[in-house]
């Protein structure tokens, strides 16, 4: 699925360059669960974005599904993120002006997927994720664990096969974080390869492998 | 491309930003609505300003007798100058005098009697050549010709106004007799009502009806005469100046003796004026309409920074930077078309109104606009959205993803 070879990446601030992925290797097999641990400042995040195509990496190589992802234009980067990727952040990052279920479908928008498809997918999503009952609220209106739900069932409904999650949890009470996470080992067990960014030793453990980082490399796998 | 779907989307957008919505929406309607306004208000000062000498051939010259202002052979200033039957006729084989007439007016306006209607008018005593000269045009029935001058006819023709007040809206009055202070007066013809506002209001009777029935004195106030081509008042004074002013015993360089009204010279005045109005408005006009692009641009801009974010997140989840700048530029578009058409529906309501209610002085009236210039300032101001919608879109489709996701 996922096969990481020397990826390296560095942010310029005027004269100071500083190196946040130092050279990662790393292979992730179809259908697997990784957790991504690592201190903070380590480049969890980062490399998590590369892997989900909204950020870009300097050296080295990365190939999704066999396929090099590296120097992709943003239109291809775009082509790649709806058929293959389903992301899920920690601010959760719904569209504020527009309801649960409009979330939801939004993806599929862009996929040129007919209104009325669109409509009952996001629902039955939403019914599954069991947050049906406030599809046509906005999503300031829902709680934290609601809102994450909402973006789990847009992250799902392209039905791509790989989630990646920063840190979902990271925002949420333990009941609400136990949902989300029981949510995820569905989708994991769905078939899907889920990578999952976070702090919680608790929630790393419901991964089948933790990959460390530490400083831009991959101090451990365990 | 142009589902409804995508429409559903726009109108998703613009309600989800409600005050930037409405103000490139009152902006640009805004413009469009000054815009019109601007060139139907410049249209009614054009008319205003043409219709003012509508009442003078431009080729025409009119003289009035005023008070010598210089002594002339011992005769002391302060004379007045009246002319006579005679100088219209000597005046008349001036080489480059074509056309001419007298004008008497009565100083009171005497009253107008037809059956139970009276009512005050002006009368002019004139003579045939006074259609040509006064520019009169006649819709029913005829001017007078030089038999009601020479048999001292008693025959009236109406302007517009006065036919109207006296027999109503579309009757012809041709035939009918009326009464000028007691004295019966036949109707031949009738003025277009398209005229000279004061024209309208006035009847016109043969000068000698004029000093038989009206007014015994024989003074003639005025003459009016046309000029061949090649011949104007800048070379017609000298002979027309010198004859009168030995008729008359006065210094031919006595400027106050005779007022001259030089038709020709005031029609290169309105040209002139007319000129500067219409540069004006054009001058303003493209102010206004970039004054309007400027600010619709501003708010693109303003709006596309502060949704960097939110095409952040589309973007996360798979809207292509083309997807996106299209949105951007869809949304541009139908805001700045129907706000723009909403300008246009008021700017051109207002000017309707004001012709309908026939809001108008001497110097405006009639304003209208030019249907095919505003429509084409809105399709500069719609072109102007969607550039000051693509340039920032663009941009904000090229900063990174992860960027635009951190984007407060
Ligand atoms: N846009 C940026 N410009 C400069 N430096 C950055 C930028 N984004 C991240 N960094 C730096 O890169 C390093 C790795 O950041 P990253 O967000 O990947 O860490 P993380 O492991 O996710 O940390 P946390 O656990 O706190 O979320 C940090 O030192 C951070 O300061
Ligand atoms: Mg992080």
């Amino acid at each position: 699925m996922i096969d990481l070879q020397q990826v390296a990446k560095s942010y310029s601030t005027g004269s100071v360059t500083l190196p946040v992925l130092r050279g990662i290797d790393l292979q992730i097999k179809p259908g697997e669960f990784v957790a991504l641990m690592g201190p903070s400042g380590s480049g969890k995040s980062t490399l998590l974005n590369v892997l989900g195509l909204i950020d870009t990496f300097d050296t080295g190589d990365y190939r999704l599904c066999g396929i090099s992802m590296k120097d992709l234009s943003e239109t291809e980067a775009a082509r790649h993120r709806v058929t293959r990727i389903g992301f899920i952040f920690q601010s959760f990052n719904l569209l504020p002006a527009k309801t649960a279920a409009d979330n939801v479908a939004l993806p599929l928008y862009y996929q040129g997927v007919a209104q009325k498809k669109r409509r009952t997918q996001a629902m039955e999503l939403l019914e599954q994720l069991g947050v049906v009952h406030r599809a046509h609220h906005r999503p300031r209106e829902l709680s934290g664990g609601q809102q994450q739900r909402v973006a789990i069932a847009r992250a799902l409904i392209t039905d791509p096969p790989m989630i990646l999650a920063d840190e979902p949890t990271g925002n949420l009470d333990s009941t609400a974080a136990h949902d989300v996470m029981q949510l995820l080992d569905k989708v994991h067990h769905a078939g899907r390869t889920i990578v999952l960014v976070t702090h919680d030793e608790s929630i790393a453990a419901h991964a089948q492998r933790i990959v460390r980082l530490h400083d831009g490399r991959v101090a451990g796998v365990a | 491309m142009w589902d409804l779907d995508r429409w559903q989307e726009i109108g998703h957008s613009l309600r989800s930003y409600p005050l930037r919505t409405t103000l490139t929406a009152c902006g640009v309607a805004w413009g469009i609505f000054l815009l019109v306004v601007l060139l139907g208000v410049g249209k009614g000062l054009e008319q205003g300003l043409t219709g003012l000498f509508k009442n003078s051939a431009d080729n025409s010259v009119w003289l009035e007798g005023q008070t010598t202002s210089a002594t002339y052979d011992g005769l002391p200033p302060g004379r007045p100058i009246r002319f006579s039957a005679e100088d219209v006729e000597r005046l008349a084989s001036v080489p480059g005098i074509v056309a001419i007439t007298p004008e008497v007016t009565l100083g009171r306006q005497p009253s107008i009697r037809y059956g139970n209607v009276v009512r005050t008018f002006g009368v002019n005593g004139v003579g045939p050549s006074y259609t040509d000269i006064g520019r009169l045009v006649i819709r029913q029935g005829r001017f007078l010709n030089p038999l009601d001058i020479t048999n001292v006819r008693r025959v009236a023709v109406l302007g517009a106004r006065v036919s109207e007040v006296l027999f109503g809206r579309d009757v012809n009055p041709v035939g009918e007799i009326i009464e000028i202070s007691g004295v019966p007066f036949r109707v031949i013809g009738r003025s277009v009502h398209t005229g000279h506002e004061p024209q309208q209001r006035t009847i016109y009777i043969p000068v000698t009806t004029y000093h038989e029935a009206l007014d015994s004195n024989p003074r003639i106030p005025a003459i009016g005469f046309m000029t061949a081509s090649g011949y104007g008042w800048d070379n017609l004074q000298v002979p027309v100046l010198r004859y009168l002013a030995r008729e008359h015993l006065f210094d031919p360089s006595d400027v106050g003796a005779v007022a001259v009204w030089d038709g020709n010279a005031q029609y290169r005045q309105v040209q002139l004026l007319l000129l500067g109005v219409r540069t004006f408005i054009i001058v303003v006009g493209l102010g206004t309409l970039a004054a309007g692009c400027i600010g619709v641009s501003n708010i693109m801009l303003a709006a596309v920074r502060e949704r960097t974010r939110e095409i952040g997140i589309r973007k996360a989840i798979g809207a292509t930077p083309a997807a996106i700048v299209v949105m951007i530029l869809q949304e541009a578009f139908v805001i700045t078309t129907a706000s723009g058409a909403v300008g246009l529906g008021a700017g051109l309501s207002l000017i309707y109104f004001i012709r309908e209610h026939e809001i108008e002085t001497e110097y405006f009236r009639n304003p209208h606009v030019d249907l095919p210039i505003s429509l084409g300032a809105l399709g500069v101001l719609i072109v102007a959205g969607l550039v000051a919608g693509y340039l920032p879109a663009r941009q904000a489709v090229q900063i990174k993803t992860i960027e635009a996701l951190r984007h407060e």
